[in-house]
């Protein structure tokens, strides 16, 4: 329960730190740095993809036969996610809220009791969730023309999965059905390339014609604990990288 | 005085040439045919005293019935692929609508008993191991309402189809029989006229039972609700689209075998999550906002956390 308040609190804070100075704005006079060129930003959104490893072999110790690393043979998933944020304050930087939704899904063969590959196949898949705050610092590239952007974010999560043999849920030892949900929290950081320098032009062109501001490729790491704030059971932390591409309008 | 008529009178005269052509050419009379509202439609050999209804419709504008021959609208069933203009001998005439009926637009349904189709000419129904294709046809005569109007042939654009088929497709063959856990999945090939293919399963304990049915395209069925370490013979059958069934497939043998999951895995090795016995996984962020909202209102209230 400590351990709960703990993150909770923290997540809380995180969030509060980031939108505390956009309560002081009102809609529509966002501050701007001097000298950014372009329609007003409001909005960002960004699609990513990653390899994702679960660390649900984390609850038996990382043991030898642990299941995920015996079923999946300890390999990654491919994660795909999106998301979306409302910009909230632009000045020493770009601080806003977002959500995000994300799916992933590893397959392998069930096995028999002689431990050879069965005929069919079992599953786990996942949709990721995530509600967080995020604070990007862009004034070095919109002001002196430096093309990186260091940012952050940190959030909740929540994770739902669930595990299939062949074409159905699974089923529990108590005669459930293997799916459910995991709560959590996570923060992230990454860095982004801001494309826009390298066809100025053609970014305006893309600021006039479709109200894209600005253009990005970013790489970042991901910290995640998703374990019902450390409460036993299915662990679906994680610790990857993701990339992709990101739009400012 | 010159002979040549007046230049303003020849342009009336072409302006009228030119209106009288385009009502004639841009009104054109179209018949649509259907039988029970579909343009292919199959009969199987206990049909016999089944009705069929063949519908008709008629529209244009600026048209009426050619005064003519054929002033009247003929439907007619044929063995043959292509229709002519009138029923050939053995072909089955499914009714006829006459030009009073009808002025630019009209439409109608006739019946027409399985056992009158023109395969049945020189026999009776029911035919054994007959499959065979017949066409209903139309045919009338339509005149532009404007003077001076040729006749024109009307036709139905699509030709429905009545298939009477007796045949029972070939017997599909069961290629092999994969164990799963509590299933069987059975690989098959079907010929290409069946529709469906039906499971017959039987342990050794007693008679064959009748299985899932699916459709035969997929070249795999599976039987699922087994035992675990009993051996089953398993056996299909087809059916096309007319119903006939084929003669059983080979039979064969599978046995369902126990396999494990990732979850069972999970919890074999002590997992400590149950995953969803009551609360489905779209409920828990309900269930955690109830929660939430309860531990607040009890901390304004003072009550107990």
């Amino acid at each position: 329960m400590r351990a709960i308040r703990t993150a909770a609190a923290a997540a809380a804070l995180s969030l509060g730190a980031l939108a505390g100075p956009a309560w002081a704005q009102a809609p529509g006079t966002v501050e701007r740095p001097p000298g950014e060129v372009g329609s007003e930003r409001t909005v960002g959104v960004e699609v990513k993809l990653g390899g994702f490893k679960p660390l649900i072999d984390r609850e038996f110790g990382n043991a030898a036969g642990a299941p995920y690393a015996t079923t999946f043979n300890d390999s990654s998933m491919l994660l795909f996610e999106g998301s979306g944020e409302r910009q909230l304050y632009q000045a020493m930087g770009t601080a806003g809220v977002g959500v995000s939704a994300g799916y992933a899904e590893k397959y392998a063969p069930a096995v028999l009791e002689t431990g050879a590959d069965a005929a069919e196949s079992t599953s786990l898949r996942l949709v990721p969730l995530s509600l967080f705050g995020v604070y990007r610092f862009d004034y070095a590239a919109h002001v002196w023309g430096i093309p990186l952007v260091p940012y952050v974010k940190a959030g909740l999560r929540y994770t739902i999965w669930w595990c299939s043999k062949g074409a159905s849920l699974e089923s529990t030892t108590d005669g459930g059905l293997a799916i459910g949900g995991r709560f959590g929290w996570g923060f992230t950081g990454g860095l982004s390339l801001l494309l826009d320098v390298f066809e100025p032009r053609l970014a305006r062109d893309f600021d006039t014609d479709a109200g894209v501001n600005h253009s990005y490729l970013f790489a970042e790491f991901n910290f995640a604990d998703v374990n019902n704030f450390y409460s036993g059971g299915f662990d679906l932390s994680g610790r990857y990288f993701t990339f992709g591409i990101a739009f400012e309008i | 005085m010159s002979l040549r008529p007046p230049i303003s009178s020849i342009r009336v005269a072409l302006c009228l040439a030119a209106l009288v052509t385009a009502a004639g050419a841009g009104a054109q009379t179209t018949l649509t045919l259907n039988v029970n509202n579909g343009t292919a439609v199959a009969v199987a050999k206990d049909d016999c005293t089944r009705t069929l209804t063949v519908n008709w419709a008629l529209a244009g504008t600026g048209q009426s019935g050619c005064s003519g021959d054929h002033a009247d609208l003929q439907i007619w069933v044929t063995n043959n692929t292509t229709c002519g203009l009138d029923p050939a001998s053995g072909d089955t005439l499914v009714g006829t609508v006459l030009q009073s009926t009808w002025t630019t637009t009209g439409s109608g349904s006739f019946p027409l008993t399985v056992s009158s189709l023109p395969v049945f000419a020189g026999g009776t129904c029911p035919l054994a191991d007959t499959q065979k294709d017949m066409k209903v046809c139309g045919y009338l005569k339509t005149a532009p309402v404007v003077l001076g109007g040729q006749c024109q042939e009307v036709k139905p654009a699509t030709l429905p189809t009545i298939t009477y088929d007796s045949q029972a497709p070939a017997a599909p063959v069961i290629t092999s029989v994969v164990p799963q856990d509590k299933a069987l999945l059975i690989n098959f090939t079907a010929s290409t006229d069946s529709t469906l293919v039906k499971v017959a399963y039987a342990s050794a304990l007693g008679p064959y039972n009748d299985g899932p049915s699916g459709p035969a395209a997929t070249g795999s069925i599976k039987l699922d609700g087994l035992d675990n370490g009993v051996t089953y013979a398993v056996l299909i059958y087809a059916e096309d689209v007319a119903g006939n069934q084929s003669p059983a497939s080979n039979a064969e043998a599978g046995t369902p075998v126990q396999s494990y999951g990732f979850f069972e895995k999970y919890q074999q090795a002590g997992g400590q999550t149950q995953g969803c016995a009551a609360a489905p996984a779209g409920a828990l962020p309900l269930l955690a906002l109830v929660w939430m909202s309860r531990r607040r209102r009890s901390m304004l209230g003072g009550g107990r956390s």
